[in-house]
């Protein structure tokens, strides 16, 4: 899973971190938002891709099927999402049952144990023809993204041909992709470790404000770094 | 599980919209579970294609940053922690839309499907069908508009998704 | 594939012209099905379209010495085409007239027809001069004018033989297609959901909306009973639906059709 961009935003929808991986040569001492990679993206693209982003957050949890709806008030019903409705997603972390195949994160692992996923009814995850994002929010309205370059493992191209496919025939192929999200996860809530450590305990750090930190920076690149 | 499908038009109207709501999943009757093209969905049609398309705006920008062949970067699916939606556009400017549960991933083919052999068998070849279910060629903002409220692509439809229901 | 009808078929001279026959098939070009059965369904909205502007010029406008200035009148620039409407709303309005306006109505009904006609004249000539070995048209009655009709006609024209032929063996026909082609994928759309209606009354009214593409067909069989001997005014050719048998009710048009011909006269060629 290749990682192409992290990006952070804050509760109000503004853009406060942008850091793109695509390009090897990044230096990072100077990752400002309009940073030097070959993104054409300028700032203001950005900050709309950031802003529709949070709206979107917003309107998702306005469309949540009836049947969703309903079963929330009877919680007697067993239906197969259950476990995702809010308690503890089944996501564990990766230091001992996944070692180095998805990612040795550095140094000691920052968490040990299964955590609460805060993003309920908000967007969570975009795949596209190119690319897949994943969002992480924080319960404090913080949203970590990740683009990353790996997209949904098709069993037909948008515009191919390929009309046999019954219902029994269609090839669901589900495991593999959940785990994708909750690698994603996992990383994401590195970010906000990292976050933490390095941009909340930064007494120059003015809250809601673009991130100018290179330990912060390097830190994240690291993470990315020892993301295979 | 699928939740509910959605078909909109190239002016942005819901012309079909089907809602299961598995309420009463004794119920083995096929309509009397959830709704078709029901006024109350209105709003909630449109929250869904308004969210769609300024997401898909937003992946056309980032598409043309992020590798160098300008192909188009349409939308396969987005997800909440809930369900998620799984899209599909036509070349026409249709779209097509399944919401179903969070675990199942790839329902392309089954968008496909129901392009290929539903919608184009029985609303495109059927003549008593509209061509544009707007009832304004200069249609834009949703002031008048058709469902498809045709018995066979309602069957056909109800019949190839029953068993993805559950 | 030709079905076998002759029994000379078996000397090597007609296999060999059989041979040559299928390659001369094959040779041909190839239309894509769906899209000949929409041109061919869109004659009748077409028709309707036709009349309807007929009918709005009025009639004096057609006198000769105002020839010239009438036809600059209808030239495009001069005047923009009324509102074209779209194909499903010209069959609605047509199926409205019927009520209405029974004159225009059956004007429309017979442009349709007259089309079939043209089709089914010219039809034979074509199945003649492919020279399907299957195919005698010296000595052939009436009877097998009609096997014609069904076996080589239809599957010409609508790509699948006729379903059952009756006879009186007195110049009665009834030809039943189950599966019409052209109307197979035909489904009214309602204001609402067609559950919550009466399933009679749509199906009435979606009959009476594919009426008038029936008139296609009987055209072609008028029309190729016109060009075989029997001029038009002996021939009685009329469609109705019929129930299809319970083995035949899929998802497809919920009637089938019968088309019942008579020939009044008795041909003097016969």
């Amino acid at each position: 899973m290749g990682i192409e961009a992290i990006l952070i935003i804050n509760k109000s929808g503004g853009l406060i971190y942008h850091r793109s991986f695509t390009s090897p040569q990044v230096d990072p001492s100077n990752p400002t938002i309009t940073s030097t990679t070959k993104h054409t993206l300028n700032s203001n693209d950005l900050l709309i891709l950031a802003s529709t982003l949070h709206s979107v957050f917003a309107i998702s949890s306005q469309i949540t099927p009836k049947a969703l709806q309903l079963s929330q008030s009877n919680i007697n019903y067993t239906i197969p999402y259950h476990p995702y409705v809010g308690v503890a997603n089944p996501q564990t972390t990766p230091k001992n049952n996944m070692p180095t195949k998805y990612g040795s994160f550095k140094g000691d692992d920052y968490f040990k144990e299964p955590f609460h996923n805060w993003n309920k009814s908000g967007l969570k995850q975009l795949s596209t023809d190119q690319f897949t994002m994943y969002i992480y929010q924080t319960m404090t309205g913080l949203k970590f993204v990740a683009i990353s370059s790996s997209v949904l493992p098709s069993g037909t191209g948008s515009g191919e041909n390929n009309n046999n496919a019954g219902a029994n025939t269609v090839n669901i192929n589900g495991s593999q992709y959940n785990m994708g999200s909750q690698i994603a996860d996992n990383l994401l809530r590195k970010v906000y470790c990292v976050y933490s450590d390095y941009v909340m305990k930064d007494p120059f750090y003015s809250l809601e404000m673009p991130i100018k930190s290179d330990l912060f920076d390097d830190r994240v690149k690291s993470l990315i770094d020892h993301l295979l | 599980m699928i939740y509910s499908f959605w078909i909109f038009d190239r002016h942005c109207n819901c012309i079909f919209e089907r809602e299961w709501t598995l309420a009463n999943s004794n119920n083995t009757n096929a309509m009397g579970n959830g709704t078709i093209n029901s006024k109350q969905n209105d709003e909630v049609g449109k929250l869904l294609y308004g969210m769609i398309f300024s997401l898909n705006s937003v992946t056309q920008k980032l598409s043309s940053s992020l590798s160098e062949n300008q192909i188009n970067n349409n939308i396969r699916s987005i997800s909440t922690g809930k369900f998620r939606i799984h899209t599909m556009q036509t070349a026409t400017g249709l779209w097509f839309i399944l919401v179903t549960d969070f675990k199942q991933q790839n329902y392309s083919q089954v968008l496909q499907y129901i392009y290929s052999h539903i919608y184009v068998k029985y609303v495109v070849h059927n003549l008593l069908s509209p061509y544009d279910f707007a009832l304004n060629p200069k249609e834009q903002r949703g002031q008048g508009i058709k469902r498809i409220n045709n018995r066979h692509f309602i069957n056909s439809l109800e019949a190839f998704l029953q068993p993805m229901l559950t | 594939m030709p079905h076998q009808r002759n029994s000379s078929i078996q000397n090597p001279e007609a296999l060999e012209r059989q041979r040559q026959y299928e390659l001369f098939q094959e040779s041909l070009p190839k239309v894509n099905a769906l899209v000949y059965q929409m041109l061919l369904n869109e004659i009748i909205p077409l028709s309707s379209h036709v009349e309807n502007q007929l009918q709005t010029i009025p009639m004096e406008e057609f006198s000769e010495d105002q020839t010239e200035s009438q036809l600059k009148d209808l030239s495009l620039e001069e005047k923009q085409v009324s509102n074209p409407s779209s194909s499903d709303q010209l069959i609605y309005k047509l199926s409205q007239l019927a009520d209405e306006d029974e004159n225009e109505f059956n004007n429309t009904l017979k442009r349709v027809r007259d089309i079939g006609i043209k089709l089914g004249t010219r039809l034979t000539n074509l199945l003649v001069f492919t020279n399907n070995v299957n195919l005698n048209f010296k000595e052939m009655d009436l009877l097998l004018i009609m096997k014609f009709i069904c076996r080589d006609v239809w599957k010409q024209i609508f790509g699948k033989q006729i379903d059952n032929l009756k006879t009186n063996h007195r110049g009665t026909f009834y030809l039943i297609d189950y599966d019409y082609a052209l109307i197979q994928d035909f489904c009214i759309e309602t204001n609402t959901i067609p559950s919550q209606l009466n399933e009679e009354v749509i199906t009435s009214k979606e009959l009476k909306l594919v009426e008038p593409f029936l008139e296609l067909p009987v055209g072609i069989i008028k029309g190729v009973l016109l060009s075989l001997g029997y001029p038009l005014e002996e021939v009685i050719c009329l469609a109705t639906f019929i129930d299809k048998p319970r083995e035949k009710i899929r998802n497809g048009f919920p009637k089938g059709i019968s088309f019942h011909v008579q020939i009044t006269k008795p041909n003097q060629q016969q």
